[in-house]
């Protein structure tokens, strides 16, 4: 439903994709709307009619593939045991 | 249960009245949720919807929802007023919007005759952008038109339509504004 290059970083949440953007001033057609203007609109708070995909991390060299929205969180030192 | 806080004049800020030239109207049976008032209490939460509004899926157009129908209305003529009802310890209020929309087309005449037979959520957008809605779940606007052919020395042609919702005053929506698709 979206344009091809806007489908590689974002999915549809709804099939409800003519909009109006108050927040923007304008209406939106979300089955033609360009990379940028997806950008713009996942800005706007509120706004969930489009979601960025999550980004799916190629296999590391243990296999495993590693699905993540957000960045890993770095471990905590264990204190020496006494 | 929200708290009275002070009431600040302009303070240099602009104050235009009236409202722009589009109303977003929408059948209650379109819907899939109406939203209610947030639950939450900060400052003006307790007249603001909680989010989006969502739509059924549209039989006339296969993989899309239903939305809100777009309304064009002549410039200064979109008006909402919001009057008190009821009595001493039982008070509450009704709002009343008009707008006037031109011309003598098939479609206005058979939104008319339709429009009349529902009950409608409403969108209106005020000269600064803010969007005030009229109506709520089981408390949708009635609207009916009424149609002035003008004379061919002077008048108008079109439709007056004149909405009615009771609600306790100004509602706020910030939520996303899905459209029926073209």
């Amino acid at each position: 439903m979206l344009r091809p290059e806007v489908a590689e970083l974002f999915e549809l949440t709804s099939r409800s994709t003519y909009v109006h953007m108050w927040q923007l001033g304008r209406d939106y057609d979300l089955t033609r709307i360009t990379l940028a203007q997806a950008e713009e609109l996942v800005a706007v708070p509120g706004f969930d009619r489009l979601r960025r995909k999550p980004v799916v991390v190629p296999e590391n060299s243990a296999g495993l593939a590693a699905v993540t929205t957000r960045p890993a969180r770095a471990k905590r030192k264990k204190k020496a045991s006494q | 249960m929200a708290t009275l806080t002070h009431l600040p004049g302009p303070q240099g800020k602009d104050n235009q009245p009236g409202l722009k030239g589009i109303v977003y109207i929408a059948p209650e049976e379109w819907f899939d949720k109406i939203a209610g008032f947030k639950t939450t209490s900060a400052p003006g939460d307790s007249v603001t919807i909680d989010g989006s509004h969502t739509f059924l899926p549209n039989p006339a157009t296969p993989g899309k929802n239903y939305g809100f129908l777009k309304a064009y209305a002549t410039q200064d003529t979109a008006q909402l007023k919001i009057d008190p009802t009821g009595e001493r310890d039982g008070r509450g209020a009704k709002a009343t919007l008009e707008f006037f929309n031109p011309g003598a087309g098939k479609e206005a005449a058979e939104f008319g005759r339709i429009i009349k037979n529902t009950t409608c959520i409403m969108l209106v957008k005020t000269p600064d952008g803010v969007v005030q809605q009229v109506g709520a779940e089981d408390l949708g606007a009635e609207i009916v038109g009424s149609y002035d052919s003008g004379k061919l020395s002077g008048g108008r042609r079109g439709t007056t339509f004149k909405a009615e919702a009771y609600q306790n005053g100004n509602q706020f929506y910030e939520g996303t504004i899905d459209l029926l698709p073209v």
